[in-house]
This record gives structure tokens, sequence and C-alpha cells, in this order.
């Protein structure tokens, strides 16, 4: 069994804002994540995903994104009683992260090369000419010619630039990658071209990783381990297998229901009715309640409890559906 | 069946500092009213240049835009503004293509208004109307795009190109912003009422799963030209264009299952400012030959209906 690289324990965390009152954006998440493996976050728009990554890394912006409660443990350390200054050494030398969008996280001003030497001398201290010697072979290992270092953003394309971006995130070697969409703002065979390149990357490197992602293609292709978001809670996890084979929660299911499919023939998309819920006013009871065909009185009453169907997958419902995936 | 539009050689070149920028380049189509036609390619392929020139929102640089037998590159500007009417628009981004100053029932009320000749009591029923037929609450009416979600902002985006009952519709990127359960939601809007009203919409988007789902003709463009067209069905049954192949293949699959046989493509887009001559996509192509490189390949019909531009296209697939 291999050992376990990051958990978060029952972490919550709340936007407490002016106007529109305390926003739970985050309740009571926890999971862990073996060394080697890839879990993906999987969820739609405002489900938290992003806010989970920023609070593992401790980037929420103060004041007003605080954690109500939980922690998380990194390498067996509670991050949350460590102070900023080492924080500031872990994060990009033992954490880092993949922002979104590839063309506003690079500095228009710094050449690529530098922006990665930057990185290294940060967390090391070689010397300036050492740094960017490193900072080229980085760019080297996601495909970019060396000559190239010495270019500036706006010279590259999106696909190159995301690739800049994912060596920047790994010129330290770090032990986990967090990924917040990767490869969304990328055209498909760009994309292609960039989760293949990752995917050898972490083998080789042996990279834990932490993908967010809505695209549930992405997810299959890359994730070990899914967790399912929705309005600030998991609502269901467990092995990718047991996401994508023996979904249980029905929002899950009505998830995969809603993808227009490759290769069927229907003319009308099964759908989700409704929207999620607004996280400053949150139903009593389970979150998915009112979009849910299987609402019952129970499920509107209390909060539902995580469930663990079969060793390992989890669900948050109280009438879980037991599907299997028709392929 | 008649045909509603039909596109002849149509060209859109920009000039830019370091040529020309050929972003629609002799693309030829119809399509029959009631129909949709199924616009799929990257970003920078042309392809939302090619919606605009079709409504004449862009001067077309050549070629002719047919629209029920009438050339609309050369009618008056009264004429066209007619025509107008039966043209509209749903563009990609519902943050960006709405008036932030505009509430929702000024937004859908607009294009009345500027059409003219009808009472406010008239407009009123008809706006009430639309936020009907597109599924948004009449306790919206009043409110602002911002206090709306991306789902119910592209919902007034469509009420109001649909507003002046048009027979034809562009769509760009309709869904693209949008979560998949508000996608589907808005899918199935969008089939709903063309059903109703029997619009023709040319869409035009990246995703092909999306594009199959909701077209009758696709068309596959790259770097201003189409390299594959053929019925929804047809086209993923048999996909001749190895770009078709590299896109379809390229699309990641939600089955944990799935072989998948990626055929990389080597490099990016080339690029569409002075286009050397020969296939466009010969440089990413792991097929090319020579004389790819060399001239212009024509368009085939490889099977009726089904066009496809590559010299090697029968070769390679033994037809």
């Amino acid at each position: 069994m291999a050992e376990t690289i990051l958990e978060t324990k029952n972490l919550s965390i709340a936007y407490v804002t002016k106007d529109f009152g305390t926003c739970r954006a985050i309740n009571d998440v926890s999971f862990s994540l073996k060394k080697g493996h890839t879990l993906g976050l999987v969820g739609e728009t405002g489900a938290g995903k992003t806010t989970i990554a920023k609070g593992i890394l401790r980037l929420l912006s103060v004041p007003q994104g605080r954690v109500t409660d939980g922690t998380v443990i990194f390498e067996g350390e509670d991050l949350y009683r460590k102070s900023e200054r080492a924080m500031r050494s872990i994060r990009g030398r033992k954490i880092s992260m993949i922002f979104q969008d590839p063309m506003t996280s690079l500095n228009p001003i710094d050449t690529v090369g530098d922006q990665i030497a930057e990185v290294i001398r940060l967390h090391s201290s070689i010397s300036r000419k050492e740094a960017f010697r490193r900072a080229v072979a980085s760019l080297e290992m996601v495909g970019i010619p060396s000559e190239r270092a010495g270019e500036y953003p706006h010279q590259f394309s999106g696909g190159m630039k995301q690739r800049v971006v994912i060596a920047i995130a790994l010129a330290c070697s770090p032990d986990l990658l967090i990924a917040d969409e990767p490869t969304t703002a990328l055209d498909v065979t760009i994309q292609a071209q960039v989760l293949d390149m990752m995917n050898d990357l972490k083998q080789r490197l042996g990279t834990s990783m932490i993908l967010i992602s809505h695209d549930l293609g992405v997810v299959a292709e890359m994730c070990d381990e899914v967790a399912v978001i929705y309005a600030g809670e998991i609502v269901e996890m467990g092995s990718a297998r047991d996401i994508f084979k023996h979904m249980a929660h029905p929002y899950t299911i009505g998830m995969f229901e809603s993808l227009p499919d490759l290769n069927s023939a229907s003319r009308r998309l099964k759908l989700i009715p409704g929207l999620m819920p607004d996280p400053t006013d949150l139903p009593k009871g389970c979150k998915f309640a009112p979009r849910c065909s299987h609402c019952t009185q129970a499920c509107t009453e209390a909060a539902v409890p995580l469930t663990e169907l079969a060793p390992g997958h989890f669900c948050r419902c109280l009438c879980p559906q037991q599907k299997e995936a028709q392929v | 069946m008649s045909t509603i539009l039909e596109v002849k050689d149509l060209k859109k070149y920009f000039k830019v500092n370091a040529g020309t920028l050929h972003a629609v380049d002799g693309v030829n189509f119809k399509i029959e009213e009631g129909q949709t036609l199924g616009v799929v390619g990257e970003s920078g392929c042309g392809k939302s240049t090619l919606g605009r020139v079709v409504l004449h929102l862009l001067d077309n640089t050549g070629g002719q835009i047919l629209y029920r037998g009438e050339d609309i590159t050369s009618v008056s500007r009264e004429k066209l503004s007619q025509l107008r009417r039966e043209m509209q628009i749903i563009f990609q981004d519902p943050f960006a293509s709405l008036n932030p100053r505009m509430t929702v029932y000024q937004t859908i009320a607009e294009p009345m208004e500027i059409a003219g000749g009808c009472t406010k009591e008239q407009i009123q029923r008809r706006v009430s109307e639309m936020m009907d037929t597109v599924g948004l609450a009449s306790r919206f009416v009043n409110s602002y795009p911002h206090e709306l979600d991306g789902g119910r902002r592209q919902r007034i985006g469509i009420a109001r190109a649909l507003v002046l009952n048009p027979r034809f519709v562009v769509c760009d990127e309709p869904v693209s912003a949008l979560d998949v359960s508000i996608q589907a939601q808005v899918l199935n809007l969008m089939l709903d009422i063309q059903e109703q009203m029997g619009l023709t919409y040319i869409f035009i988007t990246h995703d092909l799963s999306v594009v199959k789902y909701i077209s009758d003709d696709i068309m596959v463009m790259y770097l201003g030209q189409m390299v594959e067209k053929a019925p929804a069905e047809e086209l993923f049954r048999h996909r001749y264009h190895p770009y078709t192949h590299a896109l379809i293949s390229a699309v990641p699959i939600p089955d944990i299952d799935h072989k998948r046989q990626r055929i990389q493509l080597k490099g990016e887009l080339t690029s569409p400012i002075n286009p050397r001559p020969g296939c466009r996509f010969a440089a990413r192509c792991i097929h090319a030959a020579p004389e790819c490189f060399a001239e212009d390949p024509e368009i085939q019909e490889v099977s009726p209906g089904h066009f496809v531009r590559c010299r090697r296209v029968r070769e390679l697939n033994g037809l």
C-alpha cells in the first residue's frame, strides 16, 4: 500500500462578505491522496473545486476567505500550524499549482526562461546562470526547444504557454502538483498533446497530482481516484472505476447522462433540472435534494452523511442508486 | 424542402501588418430550410468569421451569399435591414454579449423597437411570450444580466435573437461557456425551438460531441477551408480526412475502459497569413506526400453528400 502524501480532514472554508453574508463554499471535505496517484476533483462552476485547491496551499484571499474547520496534512505535517514563511518554502517546491488560464498566469514582461529561473532561485541557492540552465532544461522537458527560453509569453501560442506554466510548476520537482483545469482553455488536439505530456512526466518524476476538471473525459484519462463535488461537499468519492462504472449518487448519474455522447444517436439529452443552490443560502438537508428525482422527506430534513457503499467507495445519499454504466 | 442559404466560393481576407490573413478561403455549402449545419474546427480556423460573413455583418472579399435565392452582398441597405429580421445570431459569451446596463426586458424588447411598427402592449406581450419560450421565469423581467447565472443569460441571448421570428439563426458557440448540466438544458431548448418555429441553424462549435448531437450536416474547417463535409451520422461512421480523424480521436471519452487510439498531431495550427500553395494541413499530416505541399487539393465527393479535401483520400481509405 502506497503511503499517503496529502490528507484533508473535515476541511470547511467560508467567504465572509459584508453584502451577502457568509458564503459556505466548502463543507466538511475529507479525502486522502496516495503517493504517485492522481485524484480528480470534478464538479460544475461554483462547486468549490478551486477553493479546495487554494485551501490546501493556504492561498485563500484574506480576510474574506477563511478556514472555519478542519485542516490539511501534507507528508504527515499540519499545514495550518506552519508559519507563513514555512508555507512559502513549501509552495512551488513541495506543492505547486498550475492555474487554469495560461494567458493570464504568466508575467507578460519577463521572458519565459527568467520566469522559470525565478522559481528555481527562490527555492535553492544557486547562481543565476545555473538557474537559467535548469530553466532551459525544464522547458525542454515539456517539449519547448531551448532557443525559445529568451522569448516573451506573447510570442507563444496557447498550448505552448500552458507548457511553460507546467514547466514552472515542475521546475523544482514538487511532490504534489495541483492542476486546476490545465487544458480547459486549449483546443482538443492541443489538449491531447498536453495531457499525454503530463501523464508522461508524472510517470517519470513520480509526482502525485490533484486534477481539477469539469470534463469527465479528461478525468477518465488521467485519474486513479475521483471525488465529485457539489455545492461545496463531496457527494461521491471512490476509485475511477467506482465513479465511472458503479456511480451511485443521483448527481453523478445526472452529470453522466447530460453529456452528449459521440457514440449514440439520441436527439434529446437527459438533463438535471434546475441550478446549483446559492452557497449563501444552502438547503438544510441534502444539497442536491431540490433537483433530485429520488428525493424523499428525510432528504430535506437533516444533513446527509457520507456513507461507504463498498470499500473505498463513498456516497452522500440516503437512496443511492447503484447504477451500472451502460457501455 | 427548399434551400434557404447557399454560399458559393465565399472568401474573407483581412489585411494585417504581415500580409493578408485568409480567414475564410473559398467555402461552399447549402442549407435546406429547417436543417442544422454544424461547423467545427479549432480556434483560428475561421468558423466565427464564417458565421459573421454569412450574415453580412462583415463584408466578404469574394464569392456569393444567396439567401433564398437572393445575393445579399449586393442588395440595398433598406433591403438588408429587412432581411436581417429573418437572420439572427446567438453569441458565444453570455457574459460579454449582453449590455450590462439593460434589463432583461429592455434587452429582449430592443430588436422589436428598432424594427418598429409595434405598440408598447404588443412588445410587452411578445417579450413575456419569448421569456416563456426560453424558460425564463417572469420574475426576472426587470433583472440585470449580472444578477443571473450563465445559463439564464444565454437564454436572454436566445430570446433576443428569436423575438423577431427569424427563419435563420447563426449560433456561435452558444453553449461553450456553460457547465454540462446547463449545456444540456440549453441544447434541448434550442432543439425544441427549432422544431416549433421551423428554424434553420448554422451551429458553430469546437465541441464534436455537441455538434454531432445537434446537426444534420457537419462541416469540418481547417485554416479557412472546408476539409470535410458530410451528414452527421455519416461523418462519425466514415471519416476520411486525416484532420477529421485526428480531431475526433483527440476528444477525451468519459469511460475508463476506453482504449484510445489517438492520432497525435505534430505542432500547432500554421499561420493563416499569406498561406503557401498546397494543402493547408500538410505540415501536420502524418500522410503528407511531396505533392501535397505543391498543389492545392481538390474537393472530392467520395460518396453521395460526403466531400473531402484531400488528394490522397481514395488511396488512404481504399476507396
